[in-house]
């Protein structure tokens, strides 16, 4: 019989039992279904931070201190981040290497970070307060509702003025404009000279935190008041894309100069979404990992109900053989009827899959989903294999019946 | 195809036991020929039906169809024996209830290689011949015993073979309709094919040219 033939008969024999075709089919729209939908959070997650990441701005540069071994340059593990030396009372980025920076060739902006913690006295509560130099601004491309940042010479003066965020201003001023008025902090008047825009939590600051509730007070200004000199990170924005490679080395070269060694990392903004798309990659093969053995279960009930289907249809075999059907004739046949159900109930769930996939968001705004297309493709290719793997036996098996045997059973 | 068995024996074996089920069996028959084959329950006349529809091989002896040793031949060359020179009809019909009459006789030809507008026409032109040309679209479940076996006969014949074996072919119908089975087996014999039926009904086998009968495995030619 010819191949089209084999596969017309197939198609009758699986119509004839719609119930238990269509159950058979479950175990592989399920398996196909759960492996794009996880695969798609997962790559939904990985664009969402490499776009966050894309947000914080273009063209930066990141000082750490210690020495962070991002990527593979020493190191033997190939996925993400080695830390040496980052112990406590080892950091030793200071203020001075920001000023050492400033004015630098090829530098457009640069900040330091403080991070520090304060009494606010209004709201009898500790909250944490963020010492930066003005370009901050500009780095961390922040939105303002009212004012404007403070300015170099209110950072040269360790001015107490402060921005705040709209959370902050909530709490503190009911969220009207609040330019000019004064809070205390650890019992010291600070005069709000801007108001930042009300961001969603979703869109995060520069280090992932929520900036509604943000409080930047001039780095200077913070320092001068702490027994702890150290800065906790400088974020320099390179004047153009080009001039980043030669950044790196200036940056390295001028702190080298307050430094008796290397004790401090330099990235990139590709290094670090390298670093963590290596990561959410895992993550994603993890998860469509764990999806596919819900696949191959689905298989394995493939394999079952062909094997009671061969036993089902002894006679249908044997009768198939009297009238001249050779061996590879029910062979062809039953591999066909498994096949076709894996690859429809592969298709199913692929459709099931990208409308689950694309409706999710919508029942969870939290979670983000991209549909990744060799992860369509490999699990197609896999629903196809399972359909193959899991019908030889059956087939094999209905091949082999002994024609008498078969016509004999009941 | 003249049909040749000499010394043959079939034996089943389960477990330590065995059972000889043809001893010794030595038939011919010739091309054109309308042999009924008797004998109780039991005795062994599918086994040897089976046999010469090359769906079973003997234990020991010869058989040859067409001066061809069956026992020598694979498989595939045995399917293709049994699509295109012979024809079975069974006691219960064996139709596939998922096909309507005309795509179960359709497989028959279908199996035969022949393209599929070819098989179409070829089981068409069968089944008109049996006088179902108005019930190609049944299924099985819709058609009485008699339109079942006749579309079986159909399904036999749609490969033009020379040989048609009927094992019990009225066993399921009533007299009427065994009757008007038994004309179409006899117009078949009169158009050149060699017909073998294993019977119980004397009627039928009256109208043999030979009678056979096996008893105990022991095959003994009726003379009339
Ligand atoms: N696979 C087998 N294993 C063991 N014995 C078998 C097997 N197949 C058939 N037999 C035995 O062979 C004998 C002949 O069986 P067969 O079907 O040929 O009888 P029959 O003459 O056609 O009977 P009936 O008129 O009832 O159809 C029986 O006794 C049966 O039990
Ligand atoms: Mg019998």
């Amino acid at each position: 019989m010819k191949i089209r033939e084999n596969f017309r008969s197939s198609v009758k024999s699986l119509f004839h039992n719609k119930l238990r075709s269509f159950l058979t089919m479950l175990g592989i729209i399920i398996g196909i279904f759960s492996v794009i939908m996880l695969t798609s959070i997962g790559e939904g997650i990985k664009r969402q931070v490499t776009s966050q990441v894309e947000s914080l701005g273009a063209n930066l540069l990141y000082v750490f201190p210690g020495k962070v071994d991002i990527g593979h340059r020493n190191g033997k593990s190939k996925l993400g981040v080695r830390s040496d030396g980052m112990g406590p009372g080892q950091n030793t980025l200071t203020y001075d290497d920001v000023l050492a920076l400033k004015g630098r060739k090829n530098i457009a902006a640069v900040t330091g970070f403080y991070n520090a913690v304060d009494r606010l006295d209004e709201l009898k509560i500790f909250v944490s307060t963020t010492g930066v130099d003005e370009d901050s601004f500009h780095i961390s491309n922040l939105e303002l509702r009212y004012g404007s940042f403070f300015t170099k010479k209110e950072r040269l003066d360790k001015a107490r003025v402060a921005v705040i965020g709209d959370q902050a201003n909530k709490e503190l001023f009911k969220g009207r404009n609040s330019l000019g008025k004064t809070f205390k902090l650890n019992g010291k008047d600070y005069k709000v000279v801007g108001v930042l825009k009300y961001k969603k939590p979703e869109n995060m600051g520069p280090s992932g935190e929520d900036l509604n509730v943000k409080i930047y007070l001039p780095i200077t200004e913070v320092i001068a008041r702490q027994k702890e000199k150290n800065i906790s990170q400088i974020t320099v924005k390179a004047t153009s894309a080009e001039d980043i490679k030669p950044l790196e080395k200036t940056i390295r070269q001028t702190l080298l100069k307050n430094h008796r060694e290397v004790d401090f990392t330099v990235l990139k903004q590709q290094d670090m979404l390298n670093a963590i798309n290596n990561i959410l990659s895992i993550l994603t093969a993890g998860l469509g990992g764990i999806a596919a053995i819900s696949l191959l279960v689905g298989g394995i009930g493939i394999m079952n109900i062909m094997l009671v289907s061969v036993t089902e249809r002894t006679r249908e075999i044997g009768v198939r053989k009297a009238i001249g059907a050779t061996r590879r004739d029910i062979l062809v046949q039953f591999l066909i009827e498994s096949v076709f159900l894996s690859i429809i109930g592969g298709l199913l769930g692929l459709a099931a899959g990208i409308s689950g996939a694309k409706l999710l968001p919508s029942a969870f705004p939290i979670i983000h989903t991209a549909i990744s297309i060799p992860a369509v493709i490999i699990a197609l290719l896999f629903a196809l294999l399972v359909g193959i793997f899991f019908g030889v036996y059956p087939a094999t098996k209905a091949a082999r019946l002994d024609p008498i045997e078969a016509l004999r059973s009941e | 195809m003249a049909i040749n068995i000499q010394s043959l024996y079939k034996s089943y074996q389960n477990g330590d036991e065995i059972t000889e089920v043809l001893k010794d069996v030595n038939i011919s028959v010739k091309d054109g020929e309308f042999v009924a084959i008797t004998g109780p329950s039991g005795s062994g006349k599918s086994t040897l039906m089976n046999i010469i529809g090359c769906l079973d091989r003997p234990s020991r002896g010869s058989y040859q169809l067409a001066g061809e040793d069956i026992s020598k031949l694979n498989d595939y060359k045995l399917a293709g024996i049994r699509n295109k020179h012979i024809g079975f009809v069974f006691q219960s019909f064996n139709l596939l209830p998922q096909y309507t009459a005309l795509e179960n006789v359709e497989l028959a030809a279908l199996y035969s290689k022949v393209s599929p507008r070819t098989a179409r026409d070829k089981a068409r032109n069968a089944l008109a011949a049996l006088g179902l040309e108005d019930r190609l679209k049944h299924r099985p479940n819709q058609l009485s015993g008699g339109q079942k076996q006749r579309v079986a006969i159909a399904r036999a014949i749609v490969n033009t073979p020379s040989i048609i074996l009927a094992d019990e072919p009225t066993g399921s119908l009533d007299s009427k309709t065994g009757r008007e089975v038994l004309d179409i087996f006899k117009d078949l014999n009169q158009k050149g094919k060699t017909i073998v039926v294993v019977t119980h009904d004397l009627e039928i086998a009256g109208q043999a040219n030979r009678i056979i009968n096996i008893k105990d495995g022991i095959v003994q030619e009726v003379p009339q």
